[in-house]
């Protein structure tokens, strides 16, 4: 799950940090600037492991601060594609279940790889399908024939990584404030895998009743509406989104999905995958 | 930035753990002395959120200890496991066959039966999970004690 992987980078050590011990003044920093971030074709950094070397500190001019080139080893969570994970159900979408494992949101079960997958409106999760193997004289149904696992929400499940995928989505601002100076500020969001999102509801009909709701300032969702009559498209819910009804339509806003910069795509097709604790009776 | 080594080095789940544990114990002595002192958002965030998962009581990684590790890793030295399936059995802990088989790859070609049997107990025995007993398994016959089980619905009287 987690891996050490070797950078490089210039890190730069303000004035009033001066006091710290050289290896402290660059651990503090280094967390500071890579501590649960996403870096492309690397994964999602943790926090520094240690480091192997450090050059001299030059003071530049125009800036009192010092910059050192430092070379040191990042704890980095990075799955092996056909490693095997536990994480817990944190909802049902369109396109499968979404597993979380607390500090890592973005992981993907699809539904549409092979047919043993339904979904159940009463309850709107997922069902994976497994093949009773109580010989068919002893079914009481046709139900029978499977068995039904249901993918509730914090149900603890077993994948395997299948595949994984790095998106470039740009930075989402600065690091967090550094402490020295400005201790009792609140730090900015850092850009972190999953945030909250809200949709902007926009009526398309020619109803006068405007609805609005507000819309998280991060996202650059594009919206665009489906009309469909009351029912058509059933009970499916399309992961963050609400649906309203105007005049006699039934308007659910289909929301692009969000680009997220790493995403790890997992699959329970196999014994001894899925639920860890399963009632099947 | 540069990246120098992509794949430097894997580490278990216990590591990672006592990494983090450290770090915050660290960062404890540091509050001490300077009651004020603030700590980057991102740093806690991703140290509480990992700590928790990993300590959770489903996690192997909470009950692990280093002479563990080094004895598990003796004793399956003869079965010539590749780096990774060594790793996902300290991380997962496998109790039975059905476990074992998901891990390692073409375990029926490389692997008679007995070996894997065998592997099951060196597990139970060097990764012990606390209060659990465990028995060798005889042939023919699962490891019936287990509590978190997946599809032992052979062993489930039939509900009428």
């Amino acid at each position: 799950m987690f891996i050490l992987t070797v950078l490089r980078d210039t890190i730069h050590i303000q004035p009033y940090d001066f006091h710290k011990s050289k290896y402290e003044a660059l651990t503090d920093e280094i967390n500071r600037i890579y501590a649960n971030k996403v870096i492309q074709e690397i994964g999602l950094c943790i926090c520094l492991f240690d480091i192997l070397s450090a050059s001299e500190e030059v003071v530049h001019y125009g800036n009192g601060a010092s910059y050192a080139n430092v070379t040191f080893r990042l704890v980095v969570f990075r799955p092996f594609i056909g490693e095997i994970l536990e994480g817990t159900v944190s909802s049902n979408t369109a396109e499968g279940v979404k597993v979380t494992l607390g500090y890592f949101d973005d992981i993907l079960i699809p539904t549409n790889q092979d047919d043993k997958w339904k979904f159940d409106h009463e309850t709107q999760v997922w069902v994976r399908l497994w093949d009773n193997i109580i010989p068919e004289e002893e079914w009481e149904s046709v139900e029978d024939k499977y068995l039904y696992m249901y993918m509730d929400k914090d149900l603890p499940i077993r994948f395997r990584v299948i595949d994984e995928k790095f998106t470039d989505v740009g930075t989402k601002g600065p690091p967090p404030k550094r402490t020295g100076a400005v201790a009792g500020q609140k730090a900015p969001m850092p850009a972190s895998s999953s945030l909250p999102s809200d949709v902007m509801i926009n009526p398309i009909t020619t109803s006068t009743e405007t609805v609005t709701s507000s819309s998280s300032s991060n996202e650059q969702n594009s919206r665009r509406m489906i009309p469909g009559s009351s029912g058509g498209i059933g009970g499916m819910t399309l992961g963050s989104s609400s649906s309203t009804i105007l005049g006699n339509k039934l308007i659910i806003p289909f929301n692009n999905t969000k680009q997220v910069p790493y995403e790890l795509i997992g699959s329970i097709a196999e014994r001894g995958l899925g639920a860890t604790v399963w009632n099947w009776s | 930035m540069q990246i120098i080594d992509k794949r430097n080095a894997m580490l278990s789940n216990y590591e990672i753990l006592a990494i983090l544990r450290e770090m915050d114990d660290k960062q404890k002595e540091q509050v001490k002395t300077k009651p004020n002192m603030k700590f980057p958002e991102n740093l806690k965030t991703i140290q509480f959120e990992v700590i928790q998962n990993l300590s959770s009581t489903q996690s192997p990684a909470s009950t692990q200890t280093p002479e563990q590790i080094e004895s598990i890793l003796n004793n399956l030295k003869k079965y010539n496991l590749t780096k990774s399936e060594k790793l996902q059995i300290i991380n997962l802990r496998p109790q039975n066959l059905v476990d074992l088989e998901l891990i390692i790859e073409d375990c029926e070609d490389r692997f008679k039966i007995d070996a894997l049997r065998e592997m099951i107990y060196i597990i139970g025995t060097k990764l012990p999970i606390p209060g659990k007993v465990v028995h060798r398994l005889e042939s023919g016959q699962e490891n019936l004690d287990d509590d978190d089980e997946t599809m032992k619905f052979i062993h489930y009287p039939m509900e009428q």
